[in-house]
């Protein structure tokens, strides 16, 4: 039903976008397509020592992951400045080594990988969880190292569960507006872009980026959404 | 040539045991009495001192390892199953001559989730062959299985081994799996408690736990040792040791009698009337009636 707006609202005559929706939208892209990658990176092993340990340590990871994402966005902002911000001793020790992290390329991928880090690990935990160890076991006495029973055994039967962990991630790293608005504001992304363009130029004349905004964050959970299906049948 | 056991561990069930597997060899032990524990841990996949290879990973072991459930992957179809071990170009080749030599070829291109228990079970025992094993070992192979597949399957997997020449050691609760092995070995009270043939261990339990374990329904105190004898064993005679009927219910073709004599008997009579109260004798034959000196 919301994608029926698309046809029956808005004002399309300006249908060019501007050079601000544009940067944003690079902005979005790149930024949105490093943090899933740095996410995936960490958050898979993460998820599968979760999955696979028990014990307090792992609890207590557990507990560390759940609340930014318990936290409301805004609020998570605003601590996140507080802590990489300029005047902050972690910003200024990144400062150090020429990372600033606010209002830059790498404070929207520190904003987006908080934004959706804590959703990526919690569906790729669900997913391991669903692949019984004892496939791994088998793998092992077939000749396999640990490693290679995780590529060949583990992460195939988790792919469905890793494929919707992954589509989660990339619709929150993309579409993160609390945290993005406060830690990195410039560059904006799209979400931020949005926003102003609405404060400025009003709702109806925001529909062009607003198009853009949903073909970019829908066709990845989508495809592999109905590759996942394929797999079932 | 005998593989002699002695394997100490600590998780998740402390056991040492002192064994020896020869041809195909039963380990008959109560669920939970560590005998899934033991074969992990002789495949590596459990900590374990002692030998053979305790400080060998599962990887590095000529030890196939077949589950209670086969655990055949379930991404793969039964040829890509047989074929997971084995590398090079031609290794699907060499899974699907496996499979032909086992009778199995036309399973290949089936899909894991099609196949029956007893099929399951077979091409499991393909794919760990495919590896150079020199011992199988097998998880209550037939527990999973119904009647009817369950004597096919199990006399298939113990002439397929015996055909190679490789020795297996099965863990299983059933005294009647127990009973087809070239050698048996009982686990109790977190130790073996005997071993030998499965002639010479039906025939002289060496203690209480292994009667138990064989299926003796009937074990007694008698005279500071113990008897122990089936209750297919018992017969109903004119005269004999005077026993009480407590209860007696239908059994297949015939019935089964609990009675008091006074100690608890169990029997499995031929039709007849066997009212509550009522008092019967029972005989022992020779041989049939097992003495157990007390430990």
């Amino acid at each position: 039903m919301p994608l029926l707006g698309l046809l029956t609202g808005g004002d399309w005559s300006p249908s060019e976008l501007s050079a601000a929706d544009w940067h944003a939208i690079a902005t979005s892209l790149l930024g949105g397509a490093t943090s899933v990658v740095l996410i995936t990176l960490a958050g898979t092993p993460l998820a599968l020592y979760l999955a696979r340990t028990p014990g307090r340590l792992s609890a207590l990871a557990e507990t560390l992951v759940l609340i930014p994402m318990l936290m409301p966005t805004l609020a998570l902002g605003i601590l996140l400045v507080s802590i990489y911000g300029p005047a902050a001793p972690l910003g200024t020790t990144f400062a150090r080594f020429g990372i600033i992290l606010t209002n830059t390329p790498a404070a929207f991928v520190l904003a987006s990988v908080y934004a959706a880090l804590p959703t990526y690990i919690i569906a790729a935990r669900a997913a391991f969880l669903q692949v019984p160890p004892g496939f791994e076991d088998i793998a092992l006495t077939l000749g396999d190292s640990p490693r290679r029973a995780f590529f060949r055994v583990t992460l195939p039967l988790a792919q469905r569960g890793l494929s919707a962990a992954l589509a989660l991630c990339w619709v929150r790293a993309i579409g993160e507006f609390g945290i993005v608005l406060i830690l990195a504001y410039f560059p904006a992304g799209m979400p931020v872009q949005l926003w102003t363009d609405v404060q400025d130029l009003g709702i109806q004349a925001v529909f062009p980026l607003v198009a853009v905004f949903l073909a970019a964050s829908l066709p990845l959970p989508l495809w592999l959404g109905l590759r996942g299906r394929r797999h079932l049948t | 040539m005998p593989l002699s056991v002695d394997l100490r561990l600590h998780t998740p069930i402390a056991l040492h045991t002192v064994f020896e597997i020869r041809g195909f060899t039963a380990l008959l032990g109560r669920s939970g009495a560590g005998k899934t524990s033991l074969l992990k841990a002789l495949a590596g996949l459990l900590p374990a001192t002692g030998t053979p290879s305790a400080s060998l990973p599962p990887q590095a072991r000529s030890t196939g390892y077949l589950p209670q459930n086969a655990a055949l992957f379930p991404h793969l179809n039964a040829l890509e199953n047989t074929a997971y071990a084995l590398r090079g170009p031609d290794r699907f080749t060499k899974a699907q001559s496996l499979l032909d030599a086992l009778g199995l070829g036309e399973l290949a291109m089936h899909h894991v989730t099609t196949l029956s228990g007893g099929e399951a079970q077979r091409i499991a025992l393909a794919r760990a062959l495919a590896r150079r094993v020199e011992l199988m070992l097998l998880d209550e192979p037939c527990a999973a299985l119904d009647a009817t597949s369950r004597d096919a399957t199990l006399h298939w997997l113990i002439n397929t081994l015996d055909a190679r020449n490789i020795p297996a050691l099965a863990a299983t609760h059933d005294p009647a799996i127990a009973g087809l092995a070239d050698w048996l070995v009982l686990l109790a009270d977190r130790h073996i408690i005997q071993q030998g043939t499965p002639r010479e261990v039906f025939n002289h339990p060496a203690c209480v736990a292994a009667a138990e374990l064989l299926g003796f329904e009937n074990i007694w105190p008698e005279d500071g040792n113990f008897h122990a004898i089936r209750a297919a064993d018992v017969e109903i005679a004119e005269t004999g040791l005077p026993a009480t009927v407590i209860s007696a219910r239908a059994h297949g073709a015939g019935l089964r009698v609990e009675c008091a004599a006074p100690h608890p008997m169990i029997i499995l009579a031929k039709a007849g009337e066997y009212q509550p109260g009522a008092v019967i004798h029972l005989r022992f034959p020779a041989g049939a009636l097992k003495t157990i000196k007390a430990s």
